[in-house]
């Protein structure tokens, strides 16, 4: 092409020069990845997110992210962060502290099966553009369990905790970064070593009981439960559990202890936690919600319709909602996600809401 | 709005708080046998202490990591190695070289297609050919359309 547009004069790089400028970003720090026993990482997060505030830096794509204080109003960042120094356990910045949104998750998909751990970072105008976010890392995943989560997760947990005490450099000013954690649930759930998302106290924001049971009445009492939805979660997780958990269990859980602990000490955090995130930070995975209730209220209404009409209105009212899906709507099932829909079509399926 | 990468305005929450905590109480009176789940309890309760926080939820989402399986998946053939692990080392390598939201801006001319003001685009006439039902070329295949019309029928 270059030869057709006049060779030299058509002022495009010639195909050496694009071979040589790739092999000197390949062999750049920011940018230099590895290979391990499981799979390939970036070698330095660091390196590679303050090149990625550089960039955004200087493209003018900043966005302030600013917490809000209990009233809903933002509040200023005014204060450069200072590197922490001591050996105490960790403790988050001020709001007011000049700072960079850090969302790190993984999640397990594609053909090949192979997870992905992605660092994206919310202070730009487009934070969940692919191209904007950082590939940490690849890992082959042959099985499903803690041990294979354990390799994957552990070794990023030291870079991860150097970067929160330390910081990050943006335009000269030393920012603090507050640490998100998304993904799926059961991702979420592993990493912070919750038992599982069908056990009792399954939510990893509060000590709501999921189904109250026999064996369960005190915490439900006490905790409260989720059946009862109209009532507010009485009670919190919070970081300093999680930081209690991991100073507890060793390299085993509950079950190796001398004493174990219980239900009302461990509230279902049973194994050493792989990372400690604020309980209050961790996303409730917008589009795990979106997927996984869309169906549910479309099978809900088709419900309704087989207890006013029977059998027949159901069959009726299902093929209506299959018709408006396709026609109104436009989305159809998919492969994948257990034959359920894409969140684009559920995203569709709620702007179309009055027709289905 | 769950899933928009961008600031909520402050009603919008208030909006959804509001919403999104009166969702279940009618489900549960409707249809006593169904069991409040752990998302259903995380959209009424954590979702809009997320959003008051922090403003937004799709901007701490999840679209980009699922967008690096589509990606993988996608560029399979460009990604080939002796083996799965060095086809993994060359999608973080590309991964790596290929975050670059300055080259993007540079040719940002800025220049972008407006949403159109509410109303004015909407075919409203049964006969308008913007509306699905009147579009001349089908977006799938007609057997595919054929199957699915059919199961819905039997």
């Amino acid at each position: 092409m270059r030869q057709a547009w006049g060779g030299k004069d058509s002022g495009l790089s010639s195909t050496q020069r694009l071979r040589s400028e790739l092999r000197d970003l390949r062999e750049d720090e920011t940018r230099a990845a590895v290979a391990t026993e499981t799979g390939a990482r970036l070698v330095s997060i660091r390196a590679a997110l303050e090149c990625l505030l550089a960039e955004i830096e200087n493209a003018g794509l900043w966005v302030d992210r600013l917490v809000r204080d209990g009233e809903g109003r933002p509040t200023s960042q005014t204060e450069d962060y200072t590197a922490k120094t001591d050996p105490g356990p960790y403790t988050q910045h001020s709001d007011r502290t000049r700072e960079v949104h850090v969302c790190v998750g993984l999640d397990k998909g594609g053909t090949g099966s192979s997870c992905k751990l992605v660092m994206t970072m919310a202070n730009q105008r487009r934070p969940q553009r692919r191209e904007y976010s950082i590939l940490m890392a690849t890992y082959l995943s042959t099985r499903d369990g803690h041990a294979e989560l354990c390799e994957m997760i552990g070794p990023w947990a030291a870079d991860l905790d150097e970067l929160l005490a330390s910081g990050v450099t943006v335009d000269g000013h030393r920012r603090a970064v507050r640490f998100f954690l998304n993904g799926d649930f059961m991702f979420l759930s592993n990493v912070t070593r919750h038992l599982w998302p069908t056990c009792h106290m399954s939510c990893l924001w509060c000590l709501a009981v999921r189904v109250p049971s026999d064996t369960s009445k005190f915490e439900a009492a006490t905790y409260g439960s989720m059946q009862l939805s109209a009532e507010l979660p009485r009670e919190l997780r919070s970081r300093k559990h999680l930081e209690d958990m991991a100073s507890t269990y060793s390299s085993e859980g509950n079950s190796s202890l001398p004493l174990p602990l219980t239900l009302g000490e461990h509230f279902l955090i049973e194994r050493r936690p792989l990372l400690l995130p604020y309980p209050h930070q961790i996303v409730p995975l917008p589009l795990h919600l979106t997927l996984g209730l869309t169906s549910f209220l479309l099978q809900l209404g088709i419900t309704a319709a087989v207890d006013m009409g029977g059998e027949a209105g159901g069959r009726a009212a299902a093929a209506a909602v299959g018709a408006s899906l396709l026609a109104d709507a436009g989305v159809r099932t998919v492969g994948y996600h257990g034959g359920s829909l894409e969140g684009r079509a559920c995203h569709r399926i709620a702007a179309m809401g009055t027709a289905i | 709005m769950l899933n928009r990468a961008t600031e909520i305005s402050a009603e919008d929450i208030e909006t959804f708080d509001r919403d999104a905590r009166a969702l279940l109480p009618p489900l549960q009176c409707a249809f006593p046998w169904v069991r409040i789940t752990v998302k259903m309890h995380t959209l009424s309760h954590h979702a809009p202490v997320f959003f008051r926080g922090f403003c937004s939820l799709g901007v701490y989402g999840e679209q980009a990591l699922e967008a690096w399986h589509w990606f993988f998946n996608h560029f399979q053939a460009q990604l080939t190695a002796e083996s799965f692990l060095g086809s993994c080392l060359m999608l973080v390598q590309r991964a790596a070289i290929a975050c670059e939201p300055g080259a993007d801006a540079a040719l940002d001319n800025g220049q972008h297609r407006k949403p159109a003001k509410p109303g004015r685009r909407r075919a409203t006439n049964p006969g308008d050919r913007r509306l699905r039902a009147n579009k001349t070329h089908v977006r799938d295949t007609a057997a595919g359309t054929l199957g699915e019309t059919q199961d819905m029928q039997a």
